[in-house]
Formats: C-alpha cells, structure tokens, sequence
C-alpha cells in the first residue's frame, strides 16, 4: 500500500469519526428515536473510489475508532464486521457496475448490522417493522445522495480513482 | 519575437489598447451586468467539465444517444431537486436562527455587560464602545442592504441571461467565433483565430482552477459546518466557498456570516466553525494553489500578486477579482497584434 492510498483511507477513516460526532445528525422520521447514520456510506465510498482494500479498512477502522467516541455505542461495536464488509463488497464492485448501483451496498450493510444486532440481544425480532423497513430505504436513499454528491465533487476536483 | 521599432504598429497598439480600457470601464459601470455575465461563464465551465465527465463514464456503456440524454437530463433533474430541497431547507434553519435572536437578545445584552465588566476601567474608558457598537451596526446593516439588492439584480439579470448564454455557447458558439475571426481583414484570420483560440484557452484554465478551488473550499466548509453544528450549514459553506473567489479578503469575508451564526449556538461552535475554516485555508493555500491551480494557471506568482495589488487599488474587490482575467485578455489581444503587425510593417 503505497503513501497516497494510507492518507486517503486516514482522512476517510477521519471524515467517518467526525460525521459520526456531527451535531447536525438529523432524526430519521419513519424509526422513532433513531438518528440517520450519514456516516455510513464513507466506508462505501472508500470502496468505490479506491477498492476493496480501502473499503474494508474504512469500514472497520472507522467503525471501530467512532465506537471508541462520545457517540459510540454498543451498537458501534456490532457494525464493525457489517461496515467491513460493505466497504468491501462496494469496492470488489466498482468498475463492474455503475456507481449508483454499487452504493446500494449500503443495503447489504443495513441488513448486516441487523442481523448482529438481533444476534447479540441489542435488538428485538419484534421492531422489525414495515416502519423500520422505510427508515433503512430512507438512510440508503440518503447515503446513496451523499455518496453520489462527493463522487462527483473529488472527480471535479481531479482526484484519480 | 522581438519589439517592432515601427511607429505605426505602435499607434494600432495604442488604438486597441484604449478601446479595451473603454470596454472594461463600460463593463465596470454595468458592473451587475458583468458580474451576472461572468457567473453565467462560470456556470457554462462547470456544465461543460459535468457534460465531459458523464459522457466519458458513459461511454463504457453501449446506450444510444436518445438514452444517454436521458438518464442525463434525468440525473441533472435529479440534483436540482436535491439542490433546492437542502438549500430551502439551509435557509429555513436561519431564518429559526435569526428570530430566535431577537428574543435572546436581553440575554445577549447582560452577557455582554458582564463581559464589559471585566475589562479594566482604563481601557473601556480609552475605547469609545458605545459609539464603535453604533458605527459597526450602521454600517454592517448598509453593506448587508447593498449586498441584498445588488445580489436580487443579479439573480433577476441571471435568469434572463444565463439561459440564453447557455444556448448560445452549446449551439452557436462555433458560428460566432466564425463570425468574429471573418470580421477582420483575410490576412489577419490567422493571427485571429490563433489569438481567439489563446485567451478562451487561458481564460478557460483560469476560470476553471478558481472555480474548483471554490468548490472544494465551500464543500470543506460544508463538511465542517454541518460536523459542527451551525444551523444553514450548506448556505453559508456555499457562501465560504464563493467568496473564496477573491483574493486574500475572500477567506475573511467568508468566515464573518458563518461565525456570526456559530456564535448564536455557542463558544464551542463557533471554535469548531473557526477550525474549519483555518483547515480550509491550510488546505487551499498549502496544497490547492501550489499543487492544483499554478500548474493551470500559466502565471508568475510574484505578477500575480502586484496585479491582485493594483486590481484592489483600482476598483476594489471587483479589481481583485478580475485583475488576472483582464491581464490575460490584455496580454494575448496586445501580444498577437503586435507579431502580426511587425510581420506587416517591417
């Protein structure tokens, strides 16, 4: 891994923990009492820009590092081989298909983070719900935008993938 | 090529010097038309790059060209939307801001006379505090009536000429340079085509270096904004980024909407939105400009500099701003005549 690859996944990996911290974190309206995780499309990123390698390290390096921060939370701690793998299948994809098809991993991350979530008791079978179900579509919606928007604003810049 | 010696090259040089004074001294007195006009340029650059961009990525797709255009238009509809729904929803968070203000305003006042009662008596006495208070509001209020109805006549002048300039340069550009080179005598079509084709190159290098440097400038300051807290985030990281445009003031100009609306959240916002900004500035002054923007931008660093210098002494912030793109217009109109005049009058 060469120096320019480490610097980009360090500053993603710190974009990730900030976003995380943000105090601009908007409620998601269809899940009461959550918060959309706009941090979560950054290992996706990191995987459709750079490849598998970087989304994976974002992925669990960020997750872990936002665990270990005010705003973590057991929940943090369960996403991180979910985040992981997300980075990772965003990058194994790029190149193969368009780009707004490979953030739709964010998906394949949302339904992870459940099943560790069920897995290890932090979360009930009962609140999966048709109202939980619109909440992730909506934060993959969300990321999907982000992604999109600062994709596009680095190629603008001239950033090579 | 060497300096001509001839008289009349030098009195056609001098003709054609004062008439692009006159020119630029008529786009500075319609100067809300000019500036609506350059934003227009600005936007067709950054259109054209997006155009290029998509076209490039789409290409490794076999679409025809019907479906091209139309996941196209569709994406670009896409955006807006997405555009109006996060500003609409920028301006709406300070306008709760601003309202909320006039209510904490008592509080804000016995902080204020608190704060005033620490400072020792020599120095309150010395610094007339009541009248500064006065003459910074006054004039804060005349600047922000200014900037508010230059800003309305540029977007009234914006919506109708941006279009229009949109489909002359998509449709019509190439008939029109045609039109210009044709407008001159045969044996200057070379020297003119050549001379056309220079400035829109370097113009267009330009234009496009400050830009993207705007742009990265406004989305770091969004990023941090938005990290930070501080309500109508994307409206006044777009503004950072904007009035990153000018040279040296831009930064500081920027900053004074963003802290002011930090400091209504709070000292611990205002410190996150004050690094921000100096992470933006590290990043625009120590790898943007030297990495990104000199390599396009064929310039000396110390000519650029003493043309900011004498641009601001001229006319201000509009000098600054334009100091470099009207050298570049200069340069190449006077240069190219000039080797085509001494090929002439030998």
């Amino acid at each position: 891994m060469d120096r320019k690859q480490v610097i980009r996944i360090g500053v993603l990996v710190l974009a990730y923990v900030l976003l995380g911290n943000a105090r601009s974190i908007q409620p998601n309206p269809f899940i009461p009492g959550a918060n959309i995780a706009v941090n979560m499309f950054v290992p996706v990123l990191a995987g459709v820009l750079f490849g598998m390698r970087a989304g994976i390290l974002v992925g669990v390096l960020g997750t872990f590092l936002t665990a270990l921060t005010p705003a973590g939370s057991v929940f943090e701690w369960l996403a991180i081989i979910p985040h992981g793998i997300m980075g990772g299948i965003a990058g194994h994809l790029r190149g193969k298909l368009p780009s707004p098809i490979v953030a739709c991993s964010l998906i394949v991350g949302h339904v992870l983070n459940l099943v560790m979530f069920i897995s290890f008791n932090a979360m009930q079978t009962s609140m999966l719900t048709g109202a939980l179900l619109y909440g992730l579509l909506y934060e993959t919606f969300m990321g999907v935008v982000a992604l999109m928007l600062v994709a596009g604003i680095y190629r603008l810049a001239g950033g090579t993938d | 090529m060497a300096l001509s010696p001839h008289p009349k090259v030098w009195q056609i040089l001098s003709g054609i010097f004062v008439v692009l004074t006159i020119l630029f001294a008529l786009c500075y007195y319609f100067s809300t038309l000019f500036v609506t006009f350059m934003i227009g340029v600005a936007l067709i650059i950054l259109v054209q790059k997006l155009k290029n961009d998509y076209s490039k990525r789409m290409s490794k797709y076999q679409l025809s060209k019907a479906r091209r255009r139309l996941y196209g238009g569709l994406l670009a509809a896409f955006w807006i939307i997405v555009f109006i729904v996060l500003f609409s929803n920028s301006v709406a968070q300070m306008r709760i801001a601003i309202t909320s203000l006039s209510v904490d305003q008592s509080v804000a006042l016995a902080y204020f006379q608190q704060l005033r009662a620490q400072v020792p008596t020599v120095f309150v006495d010395w610094v007339p505090w009541e009248n500064l208070v006065k003459t910074a509001e006054t004039r804060f209020l005349a600047m922000i009536r200014t900037v508010l109805s230059s800003m309305s006549s540029i977007v009234f002048n914006g919506i109708l000429i941006i279009p229009l300039m949109f489909f002359t340069y998509f449709k019509k550009r190439k008939a029109i340079m045609h039109e210009v080179v044709n407008s001159v005598p045969k044996k200057f079509h070379a020297s003119m085509h050549k001379a056309m084709h220079a400035m829109t190159s370097e113009l267009h290098d330009f234009l496009r270096a400050k830009i993207t440097e705007s742009v990265i400038v406004g989305s770091l300051c969004c990023f941090g904004f938005f990290v930070a807290g501080v309500k109508g985030w994307l409206l006044l990281g777009i503004l950072a980024g904007f009035f990153n445009l000018i040279p040296y003031l831009g930064p500081i100009l920027g900053a004074i909407p963003a802290l002011l609306f930090a400091i209504l959240d709070g000292p611990t916002v205002a410190l996150y939105v004050l690094i921000t900004l100096v992470a933006a500035q590290i990043v625009d002054n120590f790898y943007l400009l030297p990495f990104m923007i000199s390599s396009k931008v064929r310039m000396n660093a110390l000519l650029s500099i003493v043309l900011i210098l004498v641009g601001a002494k001229v006319l201000g912030i509009a000098g600054m701003i334009f100091a470099i793109p009207v050298f570049i217009v200069y340069k190449i109109v006077l240069r190219d005549t000039h080797n085509a005049l001494a090929k002439i009058y030998r």
